[in-house]
């Protein structure tokens, strides 16, 4: 590996004293409740907060119990287009997407890795159809996410934390994005999964069919999906009754970032007021 | 001329640039060295007094490309120094009212680092301090530093060669700045100056750069553990032997003047 | 009005401030804003602190893995510091490999932990030759407002004192390490260094606690890192000349300063354990 000079350089290699984790089948038991209280079809507390950076435009925090996820986003700026053939009529949003390097049970390197790529091309995918993109031909709004903390549906958390930091900006858009995901192992399904149920459902229990994790974009007010990301295994039917599902709690959340979003905008109005006043 | 081919342009001529100074000052340093030997000049002789600084030589104009340069030896530390500007600016370097100053410091083997990062700041930093770089708005100033040999006080010795780089460049400055090292014994006594051996028995090392008009503090650089009282100490004495710097500086010129 | 004036002449809006001895933001010239220390919020590291200083925020996680001792030092572990500016915390940031500000701040903290000696390295060493601990000590800055190097040191000694490491038993002639993970013991830090820095906008005016906007207006910085007595680094790269008598008022200051942040690390760390 080459040397990185920019950095204060550790010893050339180490190994995590951690044993790797073993998949836990008892997450799986039918009927009872889940590792941490939940029941199946119930998602974590959600704790959002608009505004954490004073240096971006717009920015918000979000967390989903040991999920925590922090996103800003800055006034937009023209392409580096080099030739007219380049630009477009279209605005851009351009994202990233980096897990923390104490973010996972792992260590991860400095550098941006394989899924950091990946999560900041599916989160360009789920935020840019809730933008009114027209608004700001050849311009690029920049999207900032980092995971402080993955527990488990750190991209859904992205999502929507993104969408409420784009809003925050006063990015023109149609709707509040809102992210959830769902994984599942044959019949249990689990909404809102944790890192360990996540790890147990991408891999799938011996014998069961069906097994996976996706996670979708949605835009609540047109009941339409921005981006849906899937890996596993599932029938086609199953898969369209669980969106449908999906879909009705996305009301659910929606609503609590309206509210949330409404709040912020009202305190900033009062605060202006006083400041008027002063003057 | 599209960036990524500029850039590595860039690069190219900077490698070649350091390589020619570094053939250069090999040269340079050998025939230093042995007048080094040769040398005796009382008050910097090799048994110092409390506040004198190791032997010092010094010449300018060593190299012919850059707009000044310096070569400076203080006790077996040598460093070469190039100051290029007020040249074109950079796109996203420009600033409409100043000039834009860079440093870039060459270790003597292998690729700069995160330590030698930490130099270039304190060394831009103070250089900048001391010109007037309001008088060149939209350029940019290069200072170029080279190391050559460290046995002690590389820091100061590489403050000292970009002041005299920038005195034979002709950029004009508000004062000259001269740095100083001090070693701190276990025993909190201090000792100025000192080379790499007398460095090892040192707990910690002070470094400080002064203003040729008022001798205050432009720079501060320290490490190791000391006492608050060490320190004004350390400042103290480090002053009084900066007189010696600011004396040599003036000697300097006073020779090249008379060879113009 | 004010505002025009502040985007017009940013030196003049500053200086007319600084002559009736107050800053834009209504603080006093040696007032530091209010700060606040969480620790171990980040339940994946080893050890995690975020420290807020007015808007500045740097958040601080510390990953512990094993390693072999370096030949030169077989009986040392290793603590690597490394500070992110990602774009995240200020729009002047590019992604990408760490800028200049990045690297200078890392070297800082890792030049402050050699100066002061506060984690006893050997502390970190299991077998000596052998094996080792090494802590991968990753600051992130989340809000760039000023003072970050503050802000770093203090996340940095806040998060080690956080930290815990299980017990390990290493066989010297199988090789095999057992970990034992229930039994985790804390690391003792033989000191508590803290960083104040200070901006000079002239000779008269200095500014303890800058935020950005005061930084990008002053002249130049100067870091004063103390755990109370000694001190470990009092680094000023160039700026505004100063005489030693302003020196020394700020060296007062910082040495204050380290006392109330000290405490406010206890206060933290006892609320964690309770």
């Amino acid at each position: 590996m080459p040397v990185d000079h920019r950095r204060i350089q550790g010893p050339e290699c180490s190994e995590d004293y951690r044993k790797p984790k073993t998949l836990d089948a008892a997450l799986l038991k039918k009927g009872s409740r889940r590792a941490d209280g939940r029941k199946c079809g119930e998602q974590r507390k959600i704790f959002l907060k608009p505004g954490v950076v004073s240096q971006a435009k717009g920015s918000a925090y979000i967390e989903l119990d040991h999920t925590k996820v922090i996103c800003s986003v800055f006034d937009p700026r023209e392409k580096a287009s080099r030739n007219l053939e380049q630009q477009t009529v279209r605005g851009e949003i351009f994202c990233e997407f980096k897990f923390a390097s104490f973010s996972g049970v792992q260590r991860r390197s400095h550098q941006q890795e394989a899924d950091d790529k990946e999560y900041s091309l599916l989160l360009k995918n789920a935020l840019e159809p809730a933008v009114c993109l027209h608004e700001f031909p050849n311009f690029q709004v920049d999207v900032q996410v980092l995971v402080l903390q993955d527990d488990g549906s750190s991209l859904a958390a992205a999502i929507t934390c993104a969408g409420l930091a784009l809003a925050d900006a006063a990015v023109p858009m149609y709707d509040l994005p809102v992210g959830l995901s769902k994984a599942f192992s044959g019949d249990t399904e689990f909404f809102d999964p944790t890192g360990a149920e996540e790890r147990m459902c991408l891999r799938g229990v011996d014998g069961e069919s069906d097994h996976g994790v996706f996670t979708i974009g949605f835009l609540p007010t047109f009941n339409q999906v921005s981006q849906l990301f899937h890996s596993g295994h599932i029938s086609s039917d199953r898969f369209g009754k669980m969106i449908s599902e999906v879909g009705t709690l996305a009301a659910e959340v929606h609503k609590a970032v309206q509210a949330i979003l409404l709040s912020a905008v009202k305190s900033s109005i009062d605060s202006s007021d006083n400041s008027k006043l002063l003057l | 001329m599209p960036r990524p081919l500029l850039h590595s342009l860039l690069s190219l001529i900077l490698n070649q640039l350091t390589r020619v100074l570094h053939a250069v000052c090999s040269v340079y340093k050998q025939n230093f060295l042995a007048m080094n030997s040769n040398s005796s000049n009382g008050t910097h002789s090799d048994d110092k007094e409390e506040c004198s600084v190791r032997p010092i030589l010094c010449e300018l104009g060593v190299i012919t490309r850059p707009d000044g340069s310096a070569i400076l030896t203080q006790g077996h530390t040598v460093v070469m120094s190039a100051v290029y500007g007020p040249s074109e600016v950079r796109m996203q370097r420009l600033q409409v009212d100043r000039a834009y100053v860079e440093t870039v410091f060459r270790p003597k083997a292998g690729v700069p680092n995160t330590s030698d990062r930490l130099r270039e700041t304190i060394i831009r930093d103070t250089c900048e301090t001391a010109m007037i770089a309001t008088l060149y708005p939209r350029t940019t100033i290069s200072v170029i530093l080279q190391e050559m040999e460290d046995s002690g006080g590389l820091l100061a010795c590489s403050i000292n060669a970009s002041c005299l780089a920038l005195m034979d460049s002709g950029v004009s400055m508000k004062f000259l700045f001269a740095a100083v090292t001090c070693g701190v014994t276990e025993d909190d006594l201090i000792i100025v100056d000192p080379d790499a051996d007398k460095l090892k028995e040192c707990k910690a090392s002070l470094t400080f750069a002064f203003d040729s008009i008022n001798k205050n503090v432009i720079a501060s650089y320290t490490s190791g553990t000391f006492p608050v009282q060490t320190y004004n100490n350390g400042l103290e004495k480090c002053r009084q032997a900066s007189d010696f710097l600011f004396d040599f500086y003036r000697d300097i010129v006073r020779k090249y003047a008379s060879t113009l | 009005m004010s505002v025009h004036i502040k985007t017009i002449h940013p030196m003049k809006y500053m200086r007319d401030f600084l002559a009736r001895n107050i800053r834009p933001d209504g603080r006093k010239l040696s007032e530091v804003r209010p700060t606040a220390i969480n620790v171990g919020s980040i339940s994946t590291a080893d050890g995690s602190a975020l420290v807020k200083i007015g808007n500045t925020v740097v958040i601080c996680g510390i990953k512990a893995e094993l390693t072999v001792p370096n030949a030169e030092n077989p009986n040392e572990g290793f603590v690597i510091p490394n500070v992110e500016l990602p774009p995240l915390c200020s729009p002047q940031f590019k992604s990408g490999p760490p800028g200049e500000t990045a690297q200078v701040s890392s070297q800082f903290l890792a030049d402050i932990l050699v100066n002061s000696k506060c984690v006893d390295l050997q502390s970190l060493c299991i077998m000596p030759d052998k094996l080792a601990w090494v802590l991968y000590c990753d600051l992130i800055c989340l809000d760039h407002d000023g003072s970050v190097l503050d802000a770093c040191v203090a996340a940095l000694v806040s998060a080690l004192c956080t930290v815990t490491l299980p017990e390990v038993k290493f066989d010297a002639i199988t090789k095999n390490k057992t970990v034992e993970l229930e039994k985790r013991r804390p690391l003792t830090l033989t000191c508590f260094p803290f960083a104040s820095t200070f901006a000079t906008f002239d000779e008269n005016s200095i500014l303890a606690d800058p935020s950005e906007e005061e930084e990008s207006l002053c002249s130049g910085t100067i870091s004063i890192v103390t755990s109370g007595d000694s001190l470990y680094s009092v680094h000023k790269p160039g700026g505004c000349q100063l005489s030693e008598n302003r020196l020394s008022e700020c060296i007062s200051k910082a040495q204050k300063r380290s006392l109330t942040l000290r405490g406010m690390v206890e206060k933290s760390m006892e609320s964690i354990k309770s």
